[in-house]
């Protein structure tokens, strides 16, 4: 295999952000193998991580503490985790809900009994406690009732779970929130950004995330043991495998990406390099042709499987299905065998659909670890630099014509334009998105409206001299500052801004959530509407009795075994 | 009571916008908040001073002499950035001097936070009326000890080149409940009340998900 060298005579193929950064593109993305949660697994995985349960205080009904803890680069970790019974009216997957099946902290280290009886008091109130430096995740999950207790029924009659379920649900519980970096009193990031293990973004959450998955499996087991005595049954390994951990993700998460552009750019700039590389590859070899047309079939089969509820997905889940299947009819190893296979079958790949072409990125990814997992490294960031007020008013015109004539362009005397606007609601202090004409709030805008207010900065830069120093342009104009350091910042990062107008009737804010979801790892992306959205996370994943094992990257986009015996998807 | 880094830098961001002022503006305060919080100084007091100020104030634009380096009067909090600008775009060691600035601590925060973002490095001498003078890196501010409140004038001289080291990071730190409290009332000034119908529009899991 030849290969452009990592780093390096790639800067030409990226592909442009007037391509890439489209919301209707983003909210196409897939996960990939340098997302979130895939990296920590390989992580996990190279370090032969042991997971050990020193504190297990569950009763028969489910209810009680437990303890799992291990090391992970050269640092103890351990989930705590609580679970405490719910009336069934106040099992609510809303983030202001007040009350949850379980609770979790990830501990910075091994808790002794004061600190367990410490995070007794405090994490089943999640939001309404307050919390130390030690403890560096706070969660929290409710059971999927309809699956949790058939599954617990099952077990304990010593039977296993009926598959059609299983893989309709896919996960025993679901999150409803996942805090880090300083909510509610927990640790900084900083903390932990310099550790090995959990120096990469969310690579903190992730692990709380990958842990609770492992105790919602002994849970269920447990329950359904004392229940069932020495009739019950464990759960199948493959059934073990394919569970994962369920997600509600609503409009907290959207303006997550356009308050961090630079992190935005270092998580797409990452892709892209990644893909950049692949594409630059002459000759496949036979082991990496081998293993796409295998992933082919794999995800094939799995849309086959991803069946949703929103009209909008499930369009789109039908064409890619059409698709996949039009592209296995012609795409074989003779094809994948001629030069420069992987830039031939992307630029093939633009006749489908948008599901289509992230789909394929996400597969012609996969065989390439060697070549692209560093892209990985280069996802963190420690936060956005300061604007720099030495150069002129002419230097900002031209970064800002270069880099945002796509907002320049964006019509705001037209009302659809402008019709809506981001706002925090007192609600839990959750973000919203109100409609501008119909709802009162509009003054207190949140900042999300970059194209809007880049085109107020660029009105006011036609009245100045292009010679002015900007230190005096924002000192009489300190209103565009905000507008300023994104222009700044997207001067030297293509992939910092979404280039669309956010504001405009035409915003599907759940784009943006599977933006940020693909990067974590999420599937089977099942939104509820244009503004929440359920995924599964790890779903596939190797768990924490064979993370040391099991091959760390030979599940992504699952199926379920057709014999729940087999020993994974 | 004890809050996290995020928690200060958040709620000081959040609680400037509050005061009225811009994004941008308030976005530098929050960091010099957080910044004051990391080397060991009261980050909420000074902020809240600086921000009811700026509440109750006129406007005071800046109108700098850029040749002799003076500024008569800085209201921190609607200003300082603006200040730190000037400064920044000085050549390396010449002065900035300034006769009064209502809350020097509020200036010296953003001093400290915007050359922690500037990776030109430097550091940046302050000199305060009475004879006291500081140096403020991007991890420190030394001398150790408390910023004296009340207003005063200062005398700011950036060189270029200074090399900083690793931030020490704290685990939190404790702020005065009740500065928390009027911070945090100011920061709530920028929320909208709940009224459903965002709801209605379909954001939001159902109210009992018993799936």
């Amino acid at each position: 295999m030849t290969a452009a060298p990592a780093g390096s005579a790639v800067e030409g193929t990226l592909r442009p952000a007037s391509t890439v950064m489209r919301l209707a593109r983003l909210g196409a993305f897939f996960p990939t193998r340098i997302s979130f949660l895939r990296t920590m697994i390989r992580r996990l995985h190279g370090e032969g991580a042991v997971v050990r349960r020193p504190v297990w205080r569950i009763d028969d009904r489910g209810y009680g503490v437990a303890v799992y803890s291990l090391d992970f680069g050269g640092h103890p970790y351990s989930l705590v985790a609580f679970s405490t019974e719910l009336a069934t009216e106040d099992r609510s997957d809303r983030v202001i809900a007040e009350a949850w099946d379980t609770s979790y902290v990830l501990f910075d280290g091994i808790p002794d009994a004061a600190d367990i009886d410490r995070l007794a008091a405090a994490v089943p109130r999640q939001e309404a406690a307050r919390y130390t430096g030690r403890d560096l995740v706070l969660s929290r999950a409710n059971r999927s009732v309809r699956l949790f207790d058939h599954v617990v029924d099952a077990l304990a009659r010593g039977d296993q779970p009926d598959r059609t379920l299983i893989a309709e649900t896919g996960y025993l519980m679901r999150t409803t929130a996942v805090y880090g970096n300083g909510k509610f009193g927990i640790a900084d990031r900083a903390r932990i950004a310099g550790r090995g293990g959990l120096g990469g973004p969310f690579q903190a959450e992730m692990l709380a995330v990958w842990l609770i998955r492992g105790f919602t499996l002994d849970l269920v087991e447990h329950i359904a043991r004392r229940r069932g005595g020495a009739q019950a049954a464990t759960l199948a390994p493959g059934y073990r495998r394919y569970l994962g951990i369920g997600n509600s993700t609503g409009l907290g998460m959207a303006p997550f990406l356009v308050n961090h552009p630079l992190l935005l750019h270092n998580w797409i700039a990452a892709r892209e390099t990644a893909l950049a590389r692949v594409r630059g590859i002459e000759r496949a070899a036979e082991a990496e042709i081998s293993a796409f047309l295998a992933g082919l079939d794999r995800v094939r089969a799995h849309v086959r499987d991803w069946r949703v509820s929103d009209s909008r997905q499930m369009a789109r889940i039908e064409v890619l299905d059409v698709e996949l299947e039009a592209v296995s009819g012609w795409l074989d190893a003779a094809w994948l065998s001629r030069l420069w296979p992987w830039e031939r079958l992307m630029a093939e790949a633009e006749r489908l659909s948008l599901e289509g072409q992230e789909l394929l990125v996400s597969l012609v990814l996969e065989p390439h670890g060697a070549l692209i997992d560093d892209t990985a490294d280069c996802m963190a960031s420690d936060g956005e630099p300061r604007l720099d007020p030495t150069v002129t008013v002419g230097d900002l015109r031209r970064a800002l014509d270069t880099d945002f004539d796509w907002a320049l362009a964006i019509d705001f005397s037209q009302p659809a334009e402008c019709q809506r606007f981001w706002y925090v609601s007192e609600e839990k202090s959750e973000p919203r998105l109100g409609e501008r004409r119909l709802e009162a709030g509009a003054e207190r805008e949140m900042p999300l409206d970059v194209a809007r207010r880049v085109q107020a900065l660029d009105s006011d830069l036609d009245d100045a001299d292009p010679a002015e120093r900007l230190v005096r342009f924002l000192l009489r104009h300190p209103q565009h500052r905000f507008a300023v350091g994104r222009v700044q910042l997207a001067a030297g990062h293509l992939y910092a801004e979404i280039r669309d107008n956010l504001i405009g009737a035409g915003c599907v804010p759940v784009d943006m959530l599977r933006c940020k979801l693909s990067f974590f790892g999420a599937g089977r992306f099942d939104p509820k509407s244009d503004r929440w959205t359920r995924i599964v996370l790890f779903q596939g994943a190797p768990g924490l009795d064979d993370i040391a094992t099991a091959d760390p990257d030979g599940w992504a986009f699952p199926i379920l075994a057709r014999d729940v015996a087999g020993t994974g998807p | 009571m004890r809050v996290s880094l995020n928690e200060i830098r958040t709620m000081a961001g959040k609680a400037a916008i509050g005061a009225g002022l811009p994004f941008g503006t308030a976005d530098e305060i929050g960091h010099a908040a957080a910044w004051l919080a990391q080397v060991g100084q009261d980050a909420v007091g000074p902020v809240l001073v600086a921000l009811t100020a700026a509440e109750t104030a006129p406007p005071h634009p800046l109108e700098p002499s850029e040749e002799d380096g003076k500024l008569d009067l800085v209201a921190a909090a609607q200003v300082g950035a603006g200040v730190v600008d000037l400064l920044f775009a000085r050549p390396s060691g010449q002065s900035l001097a300034i006769d009064r600035v209502d809350v020097p601590a509020m200036l010296i925060g953003l001093i400290g936070q915007a050359l922690a973002r500037d990776a030109r490095g430097g550091a940046v001498t302050v000199d305060l009326a009475g004879g006291d003078r500081l140096t403020v890196t991007a991890d420190c501010l030394l001398p150790c000890r408390g910023l004296r409140p009340g207003p005063g004038g200062v005398t700011l001289v950036l060189t270029r080149g200074h090399a900083s080291q690793p931030a020490r990071f704290p685990d939190g730190v404790e702020v005065d409940p009740g500065d928390w409290r009027a911070l945090s009332a100011l920061a709530a000034r920028t929320l909208v009340p709940a009224d459903g119908t965002s709801r209605r529009r379909g954001a939001g899991a159902g109210d009992i998900d018993n799936e």
